[in-house]
């Protein structure tokens, strides 16, 4: 399958670098830049494959950056479940940039965003480097700040200012976090502290995942630091918010996953992530349970997923992995869907059947219906549960299944927003890309799960 | 490494992230919670400072005429930290300006438009 | 060869989906997908040990399939059980879509296909042979279902459908899970069990995720709604077909999976088991309740969808007894319940597509236009009300039988009630909405509708006459079980208390219809307008506001005892769980107060707390 080597360095690169050029474009033809930035994401996408195949042929690949051997120069690790990440969020990312592609007004400043975010995004999912990692997710903030208020109304600006006050303390606490560990270690590099982190002292090391876990889970959307994403979420246009779904918080989850896997594995960290993931589902789908806000509704069922994803990563064995695997896909896939249909919740399956369909789709594969993918993923988590005898935690999880349920119910049935807007012929091919898709691993599921398998061996064993 | 040196650099970074951490959790002034952000992590980024220090250390640049020299490592850390937080404060303005442009006012309500 | 029947299947479903535009088309396309299932059931006959004739061997197919997707395999196999009740849905199916071809206008693509794929989910639960495959069928059947459901553009059918339907999921995924932690495999064969508590939970909460599509007491709260709010020939399907499923199920895992011997060791009570027993006084509950809130109804549909609960009761205590004689009438009454409450539900269809009117009490007359209908619905009804004519009262029969045998002083009286009820209720029907005065001048019902009716109310007449062959039918399910056949002839069922022979009450029944006949015509007949009858003379402009309808009012007495206890009683208990969750989700919410100073201040917290943990720890 490979065509040729595809130098991980190359998918952060090349959206920057052409991010960049933008403006020159934009400056020769103001019409051509929703041509450009989509050329630019569907090349990115392809160079994504190439990179996944290749990580699929020869395992891990490394790649060092700047001249400088690791630990001093930064390296870049692409491992399965990075190379998963990659692909996906760059096939969304260029599915989700088609259903901006009505908008009258093209702005050069969205397209420079969307690039940068999508960039910083893949770069989380790709890097072996505690610090560049720090730098991405600053990147992707920034660019997801400007994003979120890019609808210009006041709940646009509101929502954001929430996500940069939460993101900015996120990011002092990820700096802290990072200068606790290179206090004691003098490195950076992933490999280096995990081979190290147990020379550290206790206290130091328990401080240093305080503070990544807090810095970071402002990211993942985690209770109690996720205040920011029903707000923000409510208040972007739909089409960001799918945005930010598929983007920004997976890379925000793979961090996590790092963090508790790789960087400061111990008992207490994984039960701490079993404590907050079982909050978050919890939360996130009792809140939706009455909210009449569409968006914010979907926000919450965001949160409810995400803590299902961690309660997923928390029980770290091979088949809760893959779980997690097809949990944070079918997310990715199904809720950045659903986002784009709230503004159709009204017209429903028989007024556009094909559309309606593919909404149908997406709600069934979030409550976790067979076959689609959130069932494996469910299932699997819920097996590998009752092999260890976590029986209160299925309860919870089934529990808040029959929540989520009840308000899909409502969506489907009647959506009880205000905006009242039929979809625009963009928005149509992103659904329905996005319901193919869903299909398509509902009906060959080893697709996802033979390298879901791989990336949960290389997870166990300290890779990435 | 002594770390005696760096106990006022713990305290001082420690009160500035306070101050910024208690700013975020009382004002309604948008300005003011920007404001104190940027305390917050001028405070860290202190603190990553003094991480590299040694007492009489130069700065690593090879012309021969050192013999202590600092960890270079947090320095460039922090200048891209400082780099981000300009950046994030430029963007934070921008959005505030929009904001009072939209509403007339640069408090956030005491109740939050979008809520529950 | 299986394989390409499911796959046949689907892409006749999408094709089905495709000809959205031409209603008819679309139907016929359907019709012939819906065939399939049956001509399967039918090949299958030799296999399982029936003596079909050859020439009724359409398709070679493989006993069993071991079907792998790449991360899982499907294991199907046709068993005794299953093949009894494909057979079932199997012919009820194609009835459904015999009948929609006139019936359904709008939207049919979708209609068809959701339909086409409820079948499909049906067969891969009824061949299902292990736990996963039998859930992503049953889920597959389950939201086809509901895809069904929200054509019906009523809030209160979906929510209710939706919020039980995950309700049913959920309990059997915990249900299976707790099976599979306790034997560790998925096969349903290789499962040996322990008789201890967590298999008796587990399989306690199976059952009551069964009891959701079998529509026990109190799970039916959603039945009535989707029941009578849904298009008829969908709930003909729902009603006559898929709600079998739950009691397939519940027979598959308490008698295949979990086995008699462990089920007797949790106690037994006069040789039936605890559990058997607790599940036959729940459907003798829902037989009564059923019962008596279908007398009180006025909407048509509404009086069915009770009537069909109650029926369903039945069927809940013949499994639950367990004895040959008790499993024999469950099955048979399975079996009638799938002919006669398809066909009523179509003849309201037929009537409703007519007259466009739902109330009992503003229709009338009826078997004077439509007689066809009114024929069918009449043997229909017959073997509802177990009429001592039809196959209807041979299942009631061994069901009492079986109950009387095991002295079950309980049970026995209130399956009793009940059936005396199923009379009142059957009679409202009759004379409301057939005899009296005629109201509507219409027309018969199209041919499709009549020929799904009748197709369906035929075999009840063949059963009528030969109860042994369906005895015929069942006993390889029987000896499957290791439990002995009842023994009959083609016209006689023998039991240890007495002995049923059609022949001589057929002999009787015709005895007696040559004599009510010869009376009727020995007197000339006058007829008398009806409001002669109300009004004695009085001139009618004074009671106009008086509904002079025969069913208005029909058993107001009973009504008024009844209508206290009954009043949305269950419905009213799951309403409260539903409001406590409602109040947690508040609480949730109120979490979110938009402040962003409350959640920096939810961080410090968080971080506070944790700080603290790690300190303690």
């Amino acid at each position: 399958m490979v065509m040729f080597d595809v130098p991980p360095v190359l998918l952060i690169a090349f959206p920057l670098f052409f991010a960049f050029l933008a403006p020159l474009i934009y400056y020769l033809s103001k019409k051509s830049i929703k041509f450009y930035t989509l050329g630019v994401l569907i090349l990115n996408a392809i160079l994504s494959y190439f990179l996944f195949f290749r990580v699929m042929d020869e395992g891990v690949v490394y790649e060092q950056l700047s001249g400088f051997y690791p630990p001093v120069g930064i390296l870049l690790a692409v491992g399965y479940l990075g190379s998963i990440l990659a692909m996906l969020i760059n096939t969304l990312a260029t599915i989700n940039y088609v259903s901006f592609f009505d908008e009258k007004s093209h702005s050069l400043r969205f397209s420079m965003l969307y690039m940068l975010v999508t960039a910083s995004s893949t770069g989380i999912v790709v890097t072996g480097d505690l610090f560049n990692m720090f730098v991405f997710f600053e990147i992707t903030a920034v660019g997801s700040y400007g994003l979120l208020a890019s609808k210009g109304t006041k709940r646009s600006y509101e929502g954001a200012i929430k996500y940069i006050v939460l993101g900015s303390i996120g990011s002092s606490f990820i700096l802290l976090g990072i200068a606790t560990i290179y206090g004691y270690l003098k490195t950076l590099n992933f490999y280096d502290i995990a081979a190290r982190i147990s020379t550290m002292p206790i206290e130091a090391k328990l401080m240093a995942f305080t503070f990544l876990v807090i810095g970071i889970g402002v990211e993942a959307e985690i209770f109690p630091l996720n205040g920011w994403v029903p707000d923000a979420y409510q208040g972007a246009s739909s089409r960001v918010a799918s945005f930010m779904v598929l983007g920004p918080s997976k890379a925000g989850i793979y961090a996590i996953a790092r963090l508790i896997f790789t960087l400061i594995p111990f008992s207490d960290g994984y039960e701490l992530a079993l404590i907050l993931g079982a909050l978050t589902l919890l939360i996130g789908e009792l809140a939706a349970l009455n909210q009449k806000d569409v968006k914010r509704m979907l926000a919450y069922s965001s949160i409810g997923q995400m803590g299902l994803i961690l309660i997923a990563l928390s029980l770290h064995s091979q088949i809760a992995l893959i779980a997690a695997v097809f949990l944070i896909v079918n997310h990715a896939l199904a809720k950045s869907l659903l986002f784009l249909g709230s503004r159709n919740y009204a017209s429903g399956i028989l007024k556009n059947p094909v559309i309606g369909a593919s909404i149908f789709i997406g709600a069934l594969s979030i409550i976790g219906m067979p076959p689609f993918p959130g069932f494996w993923g469910k299932w699997y988590l819920i097996v590998d549960m009752a092999h260890n005898g976590l029986w209160f935690m299925i309860s919870v999880i089934l529990f808040a299944a029959i929540v989520e349920a009840v308000y899909y119910a409502r969506f489907l049935f009647r959506g009880t927003g205000n905006e009242k807007v039929t979809l625009l012929p963009g928005e149509k091919i992103a659904i329905i890309s996005l319901a193919v898709l869903l299909v398509i691993i509902a009906l060959f599921p080893f697709l996802l799960y033979n390298p879901a398998s791989n990336a949960a061996t290389s997870f166990l064993g300290g890779g990435p | 490494m002594t770390y005696e040196l760096l106990v006022p650099i713990f305290i001082v970074s420690t009160a500035l992230i306070s101050i910024g951490l208690y700013g975020v959790m009382s004002k309604k002034n948008i300005l003011k919670i920007i404001l104190s952000l940027d305390l917050m992590d001028t405070g860290v980024n202190i603190l990553i400072v003094a991480m590299g220090y040694l007492p009489g250390g130069t700065a690593p640049i090879e012309n021969g005429n050192y013999k202590v020299y600092v960890d270079p490592v947090p320095q460039a850390l922090v200048l891209t930290a400082i780099v981000i937080g300009v950046s994030v404060t430029a963007l934070a303005l921008a959005i505030a300006i929009n904001y009072y442009r939209k509403t007339g006012t640069i408090e956030l309500e005491k109740e939050g438009v979008m809520k529950w | 060869m299986l394989v390409e029947i499911f796959i046949t299947m689907l892409i006749l479903a999408l094709v089905a989906a495709a000809l959205n535009k031409y209603p008819k088309i679309s139907g016929i396309v359907t019709f012939f997908a819906s065939l399939i299932p049956f001509l399967v059931v039918i090949s299958w006959s030799q296999d399982i040990g029936l003596s079909f004739p050859q020439f009724l061997k359409f398709f070679t197919l493989e006993k069993s399939l071991n079907y792998n997707i790449g991360i899982a395999t499907f294991m199907l196999k046709i068993t005794p059980l299953g093949w009894f009740f494909l057979l079932l849905l199997a012919s009820a199916f194609p009835m459904a879509i015999l009948f929609s071809i006139t019936f359904i206008k709008k939207n049919a693509g979708g209609f068809y296909a959701a339909m086409i794929t409820s079948m499909i989910g049906s067969m891969g639960i009824l061949l299902a042979q292990d736990i996963l495959s039998f859930y992503m069928f049953w889920e597959i059947m389950s939201w086809s279902i509901l895809a069904l459901v929200m054509r019906s553009h009523d809030k209160k059918a979906i929510m209710s459908y939706l919020s039980f339907g995950v309700l049913s999921a959920m309990l059997i995924l915990l249900g299976i899970m707790l099976l599979y932690s306790e034997t560790g495999t998925f096969v349903f064969s290789e499962m040996g069990f322990m008789a201890n508590n967590t298999t008796l939970i587990a399989l306690s909460l199976l059952v009551s995720g069964f009891a959701v599509k079998g529509v026990l007491v109190p799970m039916h709260v959603w039945a009535p709604y989707v029941y009578s709010r849904s298009e008829e020939p969908f709930v003909a399907f729902l009603s006559g077909g898929l709600s079998k499923l739950g009691y397939f199920a519940m027979i598959l895992f308490m008698y295949s999976v979990v086995g008699i011997s462990v089920l007797n060791s949790w106690g037994t009570f006069r040789d039936v088991s605890i559990f058997g027993y607790t599940l036959a006084f729940i459907g003798a509950l829902t037989a009564f309740i059923g019962t008596v809130l279908a007398i009180m109804q006025d909407d048509l549909r509404k009086l069915l969808a009770y009537s069909s609960i109650g029926q369903l009761g039945y069927i809940a205590i013949g499994i639950g007894i367990g004895t040959p004689l008790a499993m024999t009438g469950a099955l048979f009454q399975a079996l009638n319940h799938t002919f006669f409450k398809s066909a009523l539900f179509l003849a309201a269809g037929a009537v409703y597509y007519r007259t466009g009117k739902w109330k009992i009490s503003e229709l009338g007359g009826l078997g004077y236009k439509m007689p066809f209908t009114f024929l069918a619905v009449l043997f229909a009804i017959f073997a509802l009300a177990g009429i001592p004519i039809t196959s209807g009262f041979a299942a009631k029969w061994l069901l009492y039988e079986a109950a009387i045998q095991k002295k079950f002083l309980f049970i026995t009286p209130i399956m009793l009630i009940a059936g005396v009820g199923a009379f009142l209720y059957s009679y409202k029907i009759l004379y409301g909405v057939f005899l009296g005065e005629p109201r509507h001048n219409v027309k018969e019902a199209p041919l499709s509708q009549l020929a799904a009716m009748w197709l369906l109310v035929l075999p009840l007449i063949i059963f009528l006459i030969f109860p042994g062959w369906f005895v015929d039918l069942t006993s390889p399910i029987l000896k499957w079980y290791g439990l002995m056949p009842i023994s009959h002839t083609p016209y006689t069922i023998t039991t240890s208390l007495a002995a049923y022979n059609t022949l001589a009450v057929i002999l009787a029944l015709i005895g007696g219809l040559i004599l009510a006949f010869a009376l009727y015509f020995s007197k000339p007949q006058k007829v008398v307008p009806h409001t002669d009858n109300y009004l004695a003379g009085e001139p009618p402009e004074l009671y106009e506001h008086i509904s002079m309808h025969a069913a208005s009012k029909y058993y107001e007495p009973f009504d008024e005892v009844f209508y206290p206890f009954f009043k949305r009683g269950a419905e009213m208990c799951w309403m409260a769980i539903l409001k406590f969750v409602k109040i947690l989700g508040e609480g949730a919410r109120a979490i979110y107060t938009g402040i962003v100073n409350d959640y920096s201040i939810y961080i410090l917290i968080f971080f506070l707390l944790l700080v603290g943990w790690w300190l303690i720890w």
